[in-house]
């Protein structure tokens, strides 16, 4: 009896921006905000990575090593895929000072890194405040594709899985 | 004794410099990246200097290359040392002898990639630095 009584106060339910929009509107809005991701990861393989390739002599300082063009190449491949993959971009993207390129997208909470060492080695790190919360080796025999979305499942890489 | 070779008191400040083209500091944040060991020249330990007998931030920076730009990371000895991370003196160096250098012996080029290291790149940067002073050009000879 409770129940029913109370249930006439009750809210109805929260609309989805589909049935609000209308399935035509939220496709619209989608590819737009596709094209903001597939913008921000162009711009950053453009401006910084091949940038870095042309003149590494801009990084090189005492003890700061410029990325080898191999590491660059690895670098714009994940950049390429997570693009295609509409990845939301990195909000940086710094070299390491012994010629590794690291991807960091900061949440609320949560940092999560994506780690290219200067031997190749890719590693995917979740942090929570200064803890580092989980480390994994995305092993370079594998397709890129596979290990990303088999290890790399929390947050950045979860935001795509859920979709 | 010698200038440089007694205990790094806990008040002591201590400087960073990070190159301003890494892009390390920037929209007033610091990257961990700023406190990774050089896997060549932090053998021993990551390098800091002792303000008090380096001077200002700007003197610290100017230290640099000719030509480049630095910011310069502030920290404080006892603050390193409440959260574990240790700070020596380290007067001698390869290239001479340096009052002002010290280092942080726990982060170094053997156990740079340990999760260990990387949690105290991110304590340092993220909790541990006072302030970050700069840009400073260091002028062209």
């Amino acid at each position: 009896m409770i129940t029913v009584e109370a249930r006439r106060f009750m809210s109805p339910a929260i609309q989805t921006p589909r049935q609000i929009l209308g399935d035509m509107a939220v496709t619209a809005l989608d590819a737009q905000r596709k094209e903001r991701i597939c913008q921000a990861w162009q711009d950053l393989i453009d401006q910084k990575l091949i940038e870095w390739g042309r003149c590494p002599d801009k990084l090189a300082d005492e003890g700061v090593e410029a990325p080898s063009g191999e590491t660059i190449h690895l670098a714009i491949q994940l950049a390429e895929l997570m693009k295609a993959r509409s990845l939301q971009p990195p909000t940086s993207v710094v070299p390491d000072p012994n010629g590794g390129i690291v991807f960091e997208r900061r949440g609320v909470s949560i940092v999560e890194v994506i780690h290219i060492w200067e031997d190749g080695t890719i590693e995917y790190q979740l942090y929570r405040g200064t803890k580092l919360d989980k480390r994994v080796k995305l092993p370079l025999t594998t397709d890129y594709n596979d290990c990303i979305m088999r290890y790399a499942c929390e947050g950045w890489m979860r935001a795509y899985c859920r979709r | 004794m010698k200038d440089g070779c007694e205990p790094i008191a806990d008040d002591e400040l201590l400087y960073r410099r990070i190159p301003a083209s890494s892009d390390w500091y920037q929209s007033g944040q610091l990257k961990p990246e700023a406190f990774a060991p050089h896997k060549k020249r932090d053998v021993t330990g990551l390098s800091v200097s002792r303000a008090k007998y380096r001077g200002t931030e700007h003197d610290e920076a100017m230290r640099g290359r000719p030509g480049k730009t630095y910011y310069v990371a502030v920290l404080r000895a006892g603050d390193l040392r409440r959260y574990g991370i240790e700070v020596v003196a380290r007067p001698q160096t390869p290239e001479g002898y340096d009052p002002a250098h010290a280092e942080l012996p726990q982060l170094n080029a053997g156990n740079r990639r340990t999760d260990e290291t990387l949690e105290r790149q991110r304590l340092l940067a993220e909790k541990l630095c006072l302030c970050v002073k700069g840009p400073f050009t260091v002028p062209s000879t």
